[in-house]
């Protein structure tokens, strides 16, 4: 058992949504960067990987919406509402 | 990635346009005063007529500023064009959604580009145009960070030295990376459930995520057997279940390849096992000989408890009696690093044990941190080096000397005897054994031997050795008799206390044993020579009747050289045409006339005297060489008296006798043989008469009677020979299916002055009478014999006074004659 085998623990257990923007993308470079630690855990691969997923899929659905936000406005008045 | 400014006061509260604020534009406020982009409302003109708040915050200029400004003017000429088309498109109710990127013409403190969407609304009548700028550098740079990490992520998943694959709820693998397809020998980037159950085992995987599971709590330490095609791989699990936000899940696979683990585990665990079960003795020991491993046979031998931990604080291994200088030369050579073999005497539960060692040092320096040992029991070894080399002496049944053993002790015994010593040799053979051990069973012909070999080895306790020789043969060896008669006594004694009655189980026998007896004479002999004269004399005294005592001697040596020599000389007589048949005519005493012959051989070696059968007929029954002859004899006889009865006519009806031995009878095939003879001789069965001895039917009564009814069956008759010399008894007459008795001539020659005989012939005759026989009576000599068994009732006699054994033609002469007696 080494030490790294408690990186489990040390994954963020904050919803990747409530996290800012900048936030989830400052912790996903520091998931890829356990994920490439060679002295990388079995225990720890599918956390890490999975939190990556889910940030990154946080990441883009929130740039996506920027934009997206507007055109919902648009859409509104458009539509005249 | 954007960064929102520190906000500005003039954003606290609500920005007065500075113009005419369209009604229907004041509910967008709560929308678009925070959205990251700024808004304009213009007029019909594509004049601004409104600011979003935001406008401060997203492009540095404040609100009031842009009131009233052409939009176009608000862009940097090269994208006014774009921004003219786009107010013209909107205008005209295009949905046109492609954001214009484009610069700013004016002062500004926003980034260089911006993306711009132009959409026309209808409000109070009149179209105004909603005009949305947002910071496009800022997106675009963080859309590149995002897609440079995701793109990382990509590659760092492919790259970390496990496989990752994600399993779908409905078991499809729906993503694997490069080293998991790897792994599983397989090119594609999914597998489908079907073909999972082919790649690898997943029972254990089933098993443990068949419980409950939290989401996000991983399932480890599972090892999976992978089976890519021509292989066996084994993958450490680590599984990860999945709920997602739309109710699907899914887990994460991590693998670690194992393999080369897993296989040394298995290797190890072989070598654990082949360590536990093997016999030698296998430990690790400190320098002090504590032990710190002991196998299963270790354990045992030092008494160490199966269960017991060896941490180092156990006692310390007694090797025994180690001398001090073995010591020393061990303690030596562990301290050089060098591995030591030699044998050791190591004190186990049954003592003081050899043992061959192997003791294997771990040095550092010239100090022992520990040393393995090897250490295999030669004491097993050399004691099952003791039993083989005992059981290659000694007869396995009775635990006697055998054969070799006894040859030994001989050898030792004749080169060390004194000049006035003897070394005795006793064969004894027991009498009648093949017939007991057929009858009753080998179980109880084993207990036969066995109770003989005890009685022996009581007898000649130390005083010599006995020795089982073949299967009913015991030879008994003494040292230091003094002559020649007291070696016979030894013998005589030995042979009656194996003699009488014997007590096996439900049945008592009286068992006979017949004795041979050889001494060394001083010269130069040697064991076989003395065993072969004791064998000898064991021989002729089976010769001469069984159930005694004879002593070798150089009459003896004389009767077995020639024995031999009588044997060789039969080997080749009936291929060289050595035998002769005489044929002694037999006369029917009611009538007078002659009546037939009995065939008689002899034995005419070129150059040689005629030998009569008593000289040769018992060495052809020992060699077996007797069912040749006894077959020779046959044809010749049918043959003769077919050439008589073809001379003399079919209105005299002949009869020949031939003699059947015992070796003969004893086949369990002679009654088809002698039906093959007849038929090939084409005589008329009725006509030929066996004649058999008493002894012949003791040997065994069953197996006689079977065969002699089998032989009667033939239409032949059979005669009792040498009546009243054997073991005369009623009983024989009664079972045996016998149509005639000869009387021996012992009862007839002289018969007309002996009254003794006359009353036996008497008898004999009445009994044959009284159970339906014919009679005849051999050694008929005088004319004074023939009136008496005349008058006795005989019905046929035979004997010199009729004629002596005749030649077939001097027979046939004499038949021709006709004489009357």
């Amino acid at each position: 058992m080494t030490e790294h085998h408690d990186d489990r623990d040390d994954v963020s257990t904050t919803a990747a949504d409530d996290l800012s923007y900048g936030a989830a993308m400052d912790e996903l470079e520091s998931v890829l960067t356990r994920l490439t630690d060679e002295r990388l855990d079995i225990d720890d691969v599918t956390v890490l990987v999975e939190r990556a997923a889910v940030l990154v899929r946080s990441c883009r659905t929130r740039l996506d919406a920027a934009r997206l936000r507007v055109e919902e406005i648009v859409d509104d008045l458009q539509s005249g509402r | 990635m954007p960064t929102r400014r520190k906000r500005d006061p003039i954003q606290t509260a609500p920005i007065d346009p500075g113009g005419e604020r369209p009604s229907t534009v004041a509910p967008l406020w709560r929308y678009l005063a925070d959205v990251e982009a700024a808004a304009l409302v213009c007029d019909e003109h594509a004049e601004v007529q409104w600011s979003s708040p935001s406008v401060h915050e997203v492009l540095g200029v404040r609100p009031d500023e842009l009131h009233g400004l052409p939009l176009t003017d608000l862009f940097a000429e090269t994208a006014q064009p774009h921004i003219a088309d786009r107010v013209r498109l909107a205008q005209q109710g295009s949905t046109q959604r492609t954001p214009i990127s484009a610069s700013l013409a004016i002062d500004h403190a926003g980034a260089a580009s911006f993306d711009v969407d132009i959409v026309a609304f209808p409000t109070d009548g009149r179209r105004l145009l909603l005009v949305t700028l947002r910071d496009a550098s800022s997106r675009l740079a963080a859309g590149r960070a995002l897609a440079e990490s995701e793109t990382r992520f990509r590659n760092v998943v492919n790259n970390v030295p496990y496989g990752i694959g994600i399993e779908d709820q409905d078991g499809n693998f729906v993503f694997l990376n490069a080293r998991f397809k790897e792994m599983l020998g397989v090119q594609a980037n999914y597998i489908l459930r079907d073909e999972v159950a082919d790649l690898m085992d997943l029972a254990e995987v089933n098993d443990r995520r068949g419980g409950l599971q939290r989401d996000d709590e991983p399932i480890d330490d599972i090892t999976v057997r992978f089976t890519p095609e021509g292989e066996t791989r084994f993958g450490l699990v680590t599984l990860l279940p999945q709920e997602g936000a739309g109710g699907e899940s899914s887990t994460f696979w991590a693998v670690a390849d194992v393999t080369a683990r897993v296989r040394a585990e298995q290797d190890q665990a072989r070598l654990h096992r082949l360590m536990e079960t093997s016999s030698d003795l296998v430990l690790v020991m400190t320098h002090r000989s504590v032990p710190l491993y002991a196998n299963r046979a270790a354990r045992n031998f030092f008494g160490i408890p199966l269960d017991a931990t060896l941490d180092g604080e156990a006692e310390a291994i007694e090797f025994g009696t180690v001398g001090a200088a073995q010591v020393e030369e061990i303690a030596e050579s562990l301290r050089d690093g060098r591995i030591w073999e030699g044998e050791l005497l190591l004190l186990g539960y049954d003592g003081l044990e050899p043992f061959s060692a192997t003791l294997v040092p771990d040095t550092s320096g010239h100090r022992v941190l520990r040393y393995s040992a090897v250490l295999r029991n030669i004491g097993e070894r050399k004691a099952f080096e003791q039993r083989l080399e005992w059981e290659a002496r000694h007869d396995p049944l009775t635990q006697l000397a055998n054969r070799l053993l006894l040859g030994e002790r001989l050898d030792r015994a004749l080169a060390t005897a004194g000049p006035d010593q003897h070394v005795a040799v006793v064969f004894l053979d027991l009498d009648n054994f093949r017939m007991i051990n057929e009858s009753l069973g080998h179980r109880r012909g084993d207990r036969l031997l066995l109770q003989t070999a005890r009685t022996l080895e009581e007898l000649v306790g130390n005083e010599g050795v006995v020795a089982r020789f073949g299967a009913d043969e015991f030879v008994v060896m003494v040292d230091r008799v003094r002559s020649e008669e007291s070696a016979a006594e030894l013998a005589e004694g030995l042979r009656q206390a194996v003699s009488g009655r014997v007590e096996l189980p439900e049945v008592d026998l009286l068992m006979s044993c017949t004795a041979g007896v050889a001494i060394s004479d001083g010269a130069d002999v040697d064991s076989a020579s003395i065993i072969r004269d004791a064998n000898a004399a064991v021989h002729e005294a089976k010769l001469r009747g069984r159930d005694r005592t004879e002593v070798f001697s150089s009459a003896v040596r004389q009767r077995a050289l020639d024995r031999v020599t009588v044997e060789s000389g039969l080997r080749g007589a009936l291929r060289s045409s050595e035998f002769r048949l005489f044929y002694q005519p037999k006369v029917d005493l009611d009538s007078g006339r002659l009546a037939g012959a009995e065939a008689l051989i002899r034995w005419q070696q070129p150059g040689g005297p005629l030998v009569g059968p008593d000289e040769f007929v018992p060495i052809a029954e020992s060699s077996g060489l007797i069912v040749p002859i006894g077959e020779w004899v046959i044809r010749e006889a049918c043959s003769t008296l077919r050439s008589w009865t073809e001379q003399l006519g079919d209105d005299r009806p002949l009869h020949m006798a031939i003699n059947l031995s015992g070796r003969q009878l004893a086949r369990p095939t002679i009654a088809t043989e002698l039906r093959s003879l007849l038929e090939e001789s084409g005589v008329d069965p009725t006509v030929i008469e066996f004649e058999i001895t008493e002894s012949v039917l003791l040997d065994d009564v069953e197996r006689s009677i079977r065969n002699l009814g089998q032989i009667k069956d033939l239409g032949v008759r059979l005669a009792l020979d040498d009546f009243g010399t054997g073991y005369s008894s009623l009983t024989y007459l009664r079972r045996y299916p016998i149509d005639v008795i000869k009387i021996d001539r012992s009862f007839v020659s002289g018969i007309g002055s002996d009254p003794e005989n006359a009353a036996i012939v008497r008898s004999v005759v009445e009994l044959a009478q009284a159970l339906g026989l014919s009679c005849v009576a051999e050694g008929v000599e005088t004319a004074g014999d023939l009136a008496a068994i005349r008058a006795l009732g005989c019905d046929v006699a035979q004997g010199y006074l009729i004629a002596k054994p005749l030649s077939d033609g001097d027979a046939m002469r004499l038949l021709g004659y006709d004489p009357r007696y």
